[in-house]
Protein backbone atom coordinates (compact mmCIF):
# COMPACT_ATOMS: atom_id res chain seq x y z
CA UNK A 1 0.00 0.00 0.00
CA UNK A 2 1.05 3.38 -0.63
CA UNK A 3 0.42 6.55 1.29
CA UNK A 4 -3.38 7.21 1.09
CA UNK A 5 -4.69 9.82 -1.38
CA UNK A 6 -7.02 12.02 0.85
CA UNK A 7 -9.70 13.12 -1.91
CA UNK A 8 -10.31 9.38 -2.30
CA UNK A 9 -10.29 8.55 1.56
CA UNK A 10 -12.93 5.95 2.71
CA UNK A 11 -12.23 6.01 7.00
CA UNK A 12 -11.20 9.04 8.99
CA UNK A 13 -11.73 7.84 12.79
CA UNK A 14 -10.60 10.10 15.68
CA UNK A 15 -8.05 8.72 17.98
CA UNK A 16 -6.37 9.73 21.22
CA UNK A 17 -3.40 7.93 23.59
CA UNK A 18 -2.38 9.04 26.91
CA UNK A 19 1.13 7.57 28.74
CA UNK A 20 3.49 8.39 31.92
CA UNK A 21 6.80 9.43 29.90
CA UNK A 22 9.57 7.11 30.91
CA UNK A 23 13.27 8.57 31.41
CA UNK A 24 14.74 6.82 28.31
CA UNK A 25 13.14 7.21 25.09
CA UNK A 26 9.87 5.55 24.47
CA UNK A 27 7.48 4.75 21.79
CA UNK A 28 4.42 7.30 22.30
CA UNK A 29 2.60 7.12 19.25
CA UNK A 30 3.38 3.97 17.47
CA UNK A 31 4.44 3.11 13.79
CA UNK A 32 1.20 4.27 11.20
CA UNK A 33 0.38 1.24 9.85
CA UNK A 34 0.57 0.39 5.68
CA UNK A 35 -1.97 2.73 3.99
CA UNK A 36 -2.65 5.16 6.45
CA UNK A 37 -1.58 8.16 7.15
CA UNK A 38 -2.43 10.42 10.62
CA UNK A 39 -2.78 13.73 11.27
CA UNK A 40 -1.72 14.77 14.36
CA UNK A 41 -3.74 17.79 15.64
CA UNK A 42 -2.65 17.66 19.51
CA UNK A 43 0.22 17.03 22.04
CA UNK A 44 -0.22 17.79 25.58
CA UNK A 45 2.43 17.30 27.70
CA UNK A 46 1.09 17.96 31.29
CA UNK A 47 3.58 18.26 34.78
CA UNK A 48 1.56 15.90 37.38
CA UNK A 49 4.54 16.74 39.95
CA UNK A 50 3.54 19.39 42.25
CA UNK A 51 7.21 20.05 43.01
CA UNK A 52 9.63 19.31 40.09
CA UNK A 53 10.22 20.75 36.25
CA UNK A 54 11.00 18.58 34.06
CA UNK A 55 11.64 18.45 30.55
CA UNK A 56 10.07 17.01 27.52
CA UNK A 57 11.91 15.88 23.91
CA UNK A 58 9.92 14.59 21.49
CA UNK A 59 11.30 13.25 17.99
CA UNK A 60 9.94 11.73 14.51
CA UNK A 61 10.92 8.25 14.58
CA UNK A 62 10.98 6.91 11.11
CA UNK A 63 12.52 3.32 11.78
CA UNK A 64 14.11 3.04 8.38
CA UNK A 65 11.38 3.56 6.68
CA UNK A 66 11.75 6.49 3.94
CA UNK A 67 9.30 8.95 3.93
CA UNK A 68 7.02 9.95 0.90
CA UNK A 69 7.94 12.39 -1.72
CA UNK A 70 11.36 11.40 -1.42
CA UNK A 71 11.37 12.47 2.12
CA UNK A 72 14.34 10.16 3.32
CA UNK A 73 14.30 8.86 6.91
CA UNK A 74 15.60 11.80 9.28
CA UNK A 75 14.32 11.37 12.74
CA UNK A 76 13.85 15.04 13.82
CA UNK A 77 12.95 16.50 17.24
CA UNK A 78 9.59 18.13 17.59
CA UNK A 79 10.74 19.45 20.57
CA UNK A 80 13.70 19.04 22.62
CA UNK A 81 14.28 19.43 26.31
CA UNK A 82 12.20 21.84 27.05
CA UNK A 83 11.06 22.71 30.43
CA UNK A 84 7.79 22.10 32.04
CA UNK A 85 7.13 23.81 35.02
CA UNK A 86 5.27 21.65 38.28
CA UNK A 87 1.40 22.02 37.92
CA UNK A 88 1.36 23.09 34.03
CA UNK A 89 1.34 21.87 30.68
CA UNK A 90 2.99 22.53 27.07
CA UNK A 91 1.03 22.40 24.11
CA UNK A 92 3.63 20.82 21.36
CA UNK A 93 1.03 20.51 18.73
CA UNK A 94 -2.23 22.29 18.12
CA UNK A 95 -4.80 22.32 15.34
CA UNK A 96 -2.80 25.64 13.63
CA UNK A 97 0.75 23.52 13.92
CA UNK A 98 -0.73 20.12 12.94
CA UNK A 99 1.73 18.04 11.11
CA UNK A 100 0.88 14.42 8.97
CA UNK A 101 2.54 11.46 10.51
CA UNK A 102 3.22 9.02 7.46
CA UNK A 103 3.60 5.44 7.11
CA UNK A 104 6.28 3.42 9.25
CA UNK A 105 6.36 6.63 11.49
CA UNK A 106 5.76 6.82 15.14
CA UNK A 107 7.05 9.74 18.01
CA UNK A 108 9.12 8.59 20.45
CA UNK A 109 9.66 11.08 23.53
CA UNK A 110 12.04 11.03 26.58
CA UNK A 111 11.98 12.92 29.91
CA UNK A 112 13.93 14.48 32.33
CA UNK A 113 12.57 12.72 35.41
CA UNK A 114 10.44 9.86 36.06
CA UNK A 115 6.77 10.11 37.14
CA UNK A 116 6.24 13.52 36.27
CA UNK A 117 5.42 13.91 32.93
CA UNK A 118 2.11 12.96 30.89
CA UNK A 119 1.95 12.60 26.98
CA UNK A 120 -1.67 12.83 25.41
CA UNK A 121 -2.10 13.42 22.08
CA UNK A 122 -4.52 13.33 19.63
CA UNK A 123 -5.30 12.86 15.49
CA UNK A 124 -7.16 11.41 12.87
CA UNK A 125 -6.66 7.97 11.34
CA UNK A 126 -7.15 8.44 7.56
CA UNK A 127 -7.07 5.88 5.18
CA UNK B 1 2.92 24.64 -17.45
CA UNK B 2 -0.27 25.04 -15.76
CA UNK B 3 -1.29 26.47 -13.01
CA UNK B 4 -3.37 23.60 -10.91
CA UNK B 5 -6.96 24.40 -10.46
CA UNK B 6 -7.54 22.96 -6.81
CA UNK B 7 -11.48 22.96 -7.60
CA UNK B 8 -10.44 19.86 -9.99
CA UNK B 9 -8.28 18.03 -7.76
CA UNK B 10 -7.95 14.44 -7.89
CA UNK B 11 -5.32 13.52 -5.24
CA UNK B 12 -4.09 15.37 -2.16
CA UNK B 13 -1.22 13.69 -0.13
CA UNK B 14 -0.09 14.72 3.36
CA UNK B 15 3.46 14.44 3.83
CA UNK B 16 5.86 15.59 6.62
CA UNK B 17 9.66 15.93 6.33
CA UNK B 18 12.45 16.89 8.43
CA UNK B 19 16.10 17.80 7.59
CA UNK B 20 19.05 19.65 9.71
CA UNK B 21 20.85 21.68 7.32
CA UNK B 22 24.41 20.39 6.84
CA UNK B 23 25.34 24.00 5.81
CA UNK B 24 25.34 27.14 7.62
CA UNK B 25 23.89 28.97 4.41
CA UNK B 26 23.12 31.02 2.55
CA UNK B 27 21.92 29.24 -0.06
CA UNK B 28 20.66 26.18 2.29
CA UNK B 29 18.43 23.03 1.71
CA UNK B 30 14.93 21.73 0.23
CA UNK B 31 12.83 22.14 2.64
CA UNK B 32 9.53 21.73 0.48
CA UNK B 33 9.65 19.66 -1.93
CA UNK B 34 12.85 17.69 0.05
CA UNK B 35 14.53 17.42 -3.44
CA UNK B 36 14.13 19.37 -6.05
CA UNK B 37 11.54 21.95 -7.17
CA UNK B 38 7.44 21.76 -7.48
CA UNK B 39 6.74 19.52 -10.36
CA UNK B 40 4.45 20.39 -13.09
CA UNK B 41 0.78 20.07 -12.53
CA UNK B 42 0.77 20.33 -8.61
CA UNK B 43 0.37 22.58 -6.47
CA UNK B 44 2.07 22.27 -2.30
CA UNK B 45 -0.07 23.59 0.40
CA UNK B 46 2.73 24.35 3.48
CA UNK B 47 0.42 23.85 6.43
CA UNK B 48 3.17 23.78 8.96
CA UNK B 49 6.77 24.67 9.48
CA UNK B 50 8.52 25.05 12.28
CA UNK B 51 11.94 24.44 13.85
CA UNK B 52 14.26 22.98 16.96
CA UNK B 53 16.98 24.10 18.45
CA UNK B 54 18.87 21.23 19.82
CA UNK B 55 21.73 23.10 21.61
CA UNK B 56 21.09 22.80 25.13
CA UNK B 57 23.38 26.32 26.06
CA UNK B 58 23.40 28.40 22.35
CA UNK B 59 20.88 30.68 20.57
CA UNK B 60 21.13 29.92 17.35
CA UNK B 61 19.50 31.57 13.74
CA UNK B 62 17.09 30.25 11.71
CA UNK B 63 16.05 31.21 8.44
CA UNK B 64 13.34 30.21 5.77
CA UNK B 65 12.41 31.34 2.14
CA UNK B 66 10.17 30.69 -0.43
CA UNK B 67 11.89 30.32 -4.15
CA UNK B 68 8.93 31.85 -6.19
CA UNK B 69 9.82 30.69 -9.99
CA UNK B 70 7.49 32.96 -11.11
CA UNK B 71 6.91 36.13 -9.12
CA UNK B 72 6.48 39.10 -11.36
CA UNK B 73 6.29 39.56 -15.00
CA UNK B 74 7.64 35.88 -15.06
CA UNK B 75 10.66 37.17 -13.10
CA UNK B 76 11.82 34.89 -10.12
CA UNK B 77 11.90 36.22 -6.87
CA UNK B 78 12.46 35.33 -3.24
CA UNK B 79 10.23 35.61 -0.02
CA UNK B 80 11.86 35.51 2.98
CA UNK B 81 9.86 33.92 5.44
CA UNK B 82 12.29 34.64 8.70
CA UNK B 83 15.64 35.92 7.82
CA UNK B 84 17.87 34.93 10.68
CA UNK B 85 15.32 34.73 13.46
CA UNK B 86 17.01 33.71 17.11
CA UNK B 87 15.65 30.07 18.08
CA UNK B 88 16.51 30.20 21.90
CA UNK B 89 18.35 27.19 23.56
CA UNK B 90 16.07 24.23 23.58
CA UNK B 91 13.08 25.50 22.42
CA UNK B 92 11.20 26.21 19.49
CA UNK B 93 9.77 28.49 16.84
CA UNK B 94 6.92 28.42 14.50
CA UNK B 95 7.60 30.13 11.25
CA UNK B 96 4.40 29.06 9.19
CA UNK B 97 1.00 27.47 11.31
CA UNK B 98 -2.61 26.82 9.63
CA UNK B 99 -3.29 30.41 10.34
CA UNK B 100 -0.72 31.02 7.71
CA UNK B 101 -0.34 28.30 5.17
CA UNK B 102 1.54 29.43 1.77
CA UNK B 103 1.10 27.83 -1.78
CA UNK B 104 3.97 26.51 -3.51
CA UNK B 105 3.53 26.73 -7.08
CA UNK B 106 5.49 24.95 -9.98
CA UNK B 107 8.82 24.94 -9.93
CA UNK B 108 8.72 27.04 -6.14
CA UNK B 109 10.16 25.51 -3.54
CA UNK B 110 10.64 26.38 0.83
CA UNK B 111 14.49 26.23 2.06
CA UNK B 112 16.15 26.78 4.94
CA UNK B 113 19.36 27.51 6.58
CA UNK B 114 20.95 28.18 9.77
CA UNK B 115 23.66 29.80 11.38
CA UNK B 116 25.22 26.19 12.72
CA UNK B 117 25.39 23.16 11.10
CA UNK B 118 23.43 20.07 12.21
CA UNK B 119 21.96 21.73 15.21
CA UNK B 120 18.62 23.64 14.37
CA UNK B 121 16.03 21.06 12.82
CA UNK B 122 13.37 22.09 10.78
CA UNK B 123 10.21 19.91 10.44
CA UNK B 124 7.60 20.87 7.78
CA UNK B 125 4.22 19.24 7.33
CA UNK B 126 2.25 19.62 3.54
CA UNK B 127 -0.30 18.35 1.33
CA UNK B 128 0.74 17.75 -2.45
CA UNK B 129 -2.30 18.62 -4.58
CA UNK B 130 -2.93 17.78 -8.17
Amino acid sequence: MANPNIVQVSTINGKSIAWNVGTSNGILIPAVPTGEVYKINSITISNLSTTTTSWISLFRQTTGTDGPDSGGQYNGYIAYQIDVPPKSSLAVIGKSTSFYLNEGHGITGVAQNSATLNFHASWEVIS
Amino acid sequence: MAVHNIVQTNSIYGVTYQVSPSNSGPTGSYLAPPLNPVPTNKVYKVNTVFVVNTSTTTDYEASVYHYLANNYNNASGTGWLAQNVVVPAKSNIVMISSDNPIYLEENDYLACYSNVVSTLQYTVSYEIIS
